[in-house]
């Protein structure tokens, strides 16, 4: 099948001469695989839709926010292996992504895959900032990032607790045993940013040697005007630590990831794209919302979602990281917004 | 507050503080306006002569209004001020800068009696305050949906207290296909302004904002969303990215379920479900500009798609025959308002089948020795 080819493929080293067209075919695949299996997506497929894309724009797309209202599953219940859930910050709103072993074992190989090619092939001592998995912790996509990263380091260490409180002597013990070579640092965005930047006097831990790998939005820190720069430049500043990589993706796709690369933008790999789209006529653009496209989803209906994510992209090709295929940022998320009425209020998820 | 602070329905002082309020909000434009021309002199003065004899005020009058229709306070307060009642006013705390500016100017418009025995307060739906205000009242006024009216129901009102509430609603519009077909280019502009104005005028969430479009005796006419989508670009009414795909999602969800037949997205600020199935529907919620399309082949077919707690009904391209069949239909149905196009949002102190100025008095029985 063309999918593997994309998913086995070298993530970057794809021309979009060689990638566009054996991506939109593993798209219709998909998409035919899916009306074949979800008698839900065939029906909003054949309402809205054709089935069969001539162009990558033409894919169906489902907006974000249908697996919050809606159940979609291309597998019979019995083979349903687990079910993620988003963590739901903005609305309270949870997204159900419905996963069978082969989905699963796929996200975790390619995450590996995708993050392995940035961080290099020898596994590296890896702190993680956040708690240890374990007892009834439900299955969120934070969850499933902090275990599912651990194959791409050795002798993992948690460094917070369950109040998200820093453990600092376990902290120094473990960086004693790893006393030089290059380390690997895992968290997400805000949490590095609240329960261990903002913890650490400058200088009372040296990271220079370490790399930086986060994720989980820019949300919670707009509010507090952090950007992707003073990000960086804080984290330089306080802990010596330059090497800062951070990647885009999302629960409904858990294992496709978009990476920052040293250039500062974010990269599709061979088994996944973007499209970014004009916010009023829908028709692809330089800037606007992101859809995101994922050669991985069989058990659900979630190979082509579009987000409530703002971005831009830079070029299709020919980034001066050396990567290939389209880069991007993301700007921003789409705001929020109340609809008035003299009912009771309700915010649109 | 005590009885002494009120007064005789339509009392002189009430009378002219609402003419000063009137005269106050007329230049605000927008819903301001449209109070201040609801509490014109005129519109008082016709109140006042229609009065049953032997009405009086009620007492102290509890309104709770909701934080996004910011008008919505003055009609209940006010009404209730000319009815020579004293009055606690709870307004959301999330009303922006300037209505309570507008609040602040009424507010010192009032003097003496009405200065008095009227208190505006901004406090939370959860606040103890709400439990001590609901005890001391004669009547409490809700505004603002099923949660709202729920959560103040935990506070229990005085056993010789009353309560008027006005609970979420459903409100829909009908056009005849022939009315419409038959109609010239000045009419069908007409009758699109008028509907835009009723549908996206608080962005369709009002109670009364209609929400399903009914067209009898045929397919809805390929111009008519046309020009909506037309009247829309005009006017510069801009749908919120989040709400353009907020109603993707509804759309693409009810194909799902197959609780739409089709969905068309005419631009981010119109989108078309079409049904035939409402009632499946209406368990959902939705708004922003997303019309459900519906069609019946005839009038007295209403009949199955009407519930008792439907708000309003508006309608277009009627005949007069026609129009006293949907009367009909509506009142065997129970609907509380049959109004033209363009009066969906027009505020009347008749609401959801209550007389405001009969349930904020009450009826003096005097009955006379014969001579």
């Amino acid at each position: 099948m063309i999918r593997d080819e994309l998913i086995d493929a070298k993530p970057y080293a794809l021309a979009p001469a060689e990638k566009d067209p054996r991506f939109l075919a593993a798209m219709n695949e998909l998409t035919a695989h899916h009306v074949a299996h979800s008698v839900q997506y065939a029906r909003i497929v054949k309402g809205t839709f054709g089935e069969t894309a001539t162009r990558l724009e033409d894919v169906p797309w489902l907006p974000v926010s249908l697996f919050k209202s809606h159940d979609l599953r291309s597998v019979p219940q019995e083979e349903v292996f687990k079910v993620v859930a988003s963590s739901g910050t903005t609305t309270g709103q949870v997204s159900r992504v419905v996963l069978d072993r082969q989905t699963a074992s796929l996200q975790s190989k390619v995450l590996l895959h995708l993050l392995a090619d940035l961080v290099g092939p020898s596994r590296l001592p890896l702190l993680i900032v956040d708690y240890a998995p374990g007892g009834g912790r439900a299955i969120n996509a934070r969850y499933a990032a902090t275990v599912g990263i651990q194959p791409l380091g050795r002798d993992t260490f948690y460094c917070l607790d369950e109040q998200l409180r820093l453990d600092r002597d376990g902290l120094r013990a473990w960086l004693a045993k790893h006393p030089e070579g290059p380390i690997l640092v895992f968290g997400f965005t805000f949490i590095l940013w609240q329960s261990f930047l903002r913890e650490l006097a400058d200088g009372e831990i040296d990271l220079s040697r370490a790399t930086l790998l986060h994720t989980g939005g820019w949300k919670r820190l707009e509010a507090e005007k952090i950007d992707n720069a003073s990000y960086k430049e804080a984290f330089a500043k306080r802990t010596g630590l330059r090497r800062v990589h951070n990647f885009y993706g999302m629960a409904e796709q858990v294992g496709t990831v978009f990476v920052e690369c040293e250039a500062g933008v974010l990269h599709a790999p061979a088994c996944a794209e973007i499209i970014v789209r004009d916010e009023r006529t829908w028709a692809p653009s330089d800037h606007g919302v992101i859809q995101v496209m994922s050669v991985l989803p069989t058990s659900y209906p979630g190979h082509s979602l579009l987000t409530e994510d703002l971005g831009r992209v830079i070029g299709k090709d020919g980034c001066a990281c050396g990567r290939r295929g389209t880069h991007f940022v993301v700007t921003g998320r789409a705001p929020r917004a109340e609809l008035r009425g003299c009912s009771d209020v309700r915010a649109v998820p | 507050m005590t009885r002494a602070l009120t007064a005789r329905p339509f009392a002189d002082d009430a009378v002219a503080f609402a003419e000063s309020v009137s005269a106050l909000l007329a230049p605000l434009g927008g819903p301001w306006t449209a109070a201040s021309f609801f509490f014109r002199r005129a519109a008082v003065e016709k109140m006042r002569a229609d009065l049953s004899p032997h009405r009086i005020a009620r007492g102290n009058v509890f309104h709770v209004t909701p934080g996004n229709v910011p008008t919505q306070f003055l009609y209940s307060w006010l009404l209730s001020v000319l009815c020579g009642n004293t009055n606690v006013v709870r307004v959301s705390s999330k009303l922006g800068e300037d209505v309570r500016g507008v609040i602040q100017r009424i507010e010192s418009l009032a003097k003496d009696r009405i200065r008095e025995g009227n208190r505006i307060v901004s406090i939370a739906h959860d606040d103890p305050q709400l439990g001590e205000l609901s005890r001391a009242c004669d009547v409490r006024v809700l505004w603002g949906g099923d949660d709202t009216i729920t959560r103040l129901r935990q506070w229990p009102l005085r056993p010789d207290a009353k309560e008027v509430a006005f609970p979420d609603r459903f409100s829909l519009s009908l056009v005849s296909t022939a009315g419409w077909d038959a109609m010239d280019d000045a009419a069908k502009t007409r009758t699109v302004r008028d509907f835009v104005a009723d549908v996206w005028i608080f962005d369709q969430m009002a109670c009364s904002s209609p929400k399903a479009l009914v067209w009898v005796g045929g397919d809805s006419p390929s111009d008519f969303y046309e020009r909506v989508a037309a009247e829309l670009e005009r006017t510069n009414v801009r749908a919120a990215l989040v709400t353009a795909i907020e109603k993707m999602r509804f759309g693409m969800g009810g194909l799902a379920d197959e609780r739409v037949a089709t969905v068309r997205r005419i631009t981010n600020e119109l989108v078309v479900a079409e049904t035939s199935d409402l009632d499946a529907l209406r368990g959902a919620s939705w708004g922003g500009g997303l019309v459900v399309d519906v069609r019946v082949s005839s009038i007295s077919d209403l009949v199955r798609l009407l519930r008792p707690s439907d708000q309003t009904l508006t309608y277009a391209g009627l005949t007069s025959e026609q129009l006293d069949e949907l009367v009909a239909v509506a009142e065997t149905a129970g609907v509380c308002r049959v109004v033209p196009f363009g009066r969906a949002l027009a505020f009347t102190r008749v609401w959801d089948g209550m007389d405001l100025v009969e349930e904020l008095t009450r009826i003096v029985v005097v009955e006379r020795e014969r001579a």
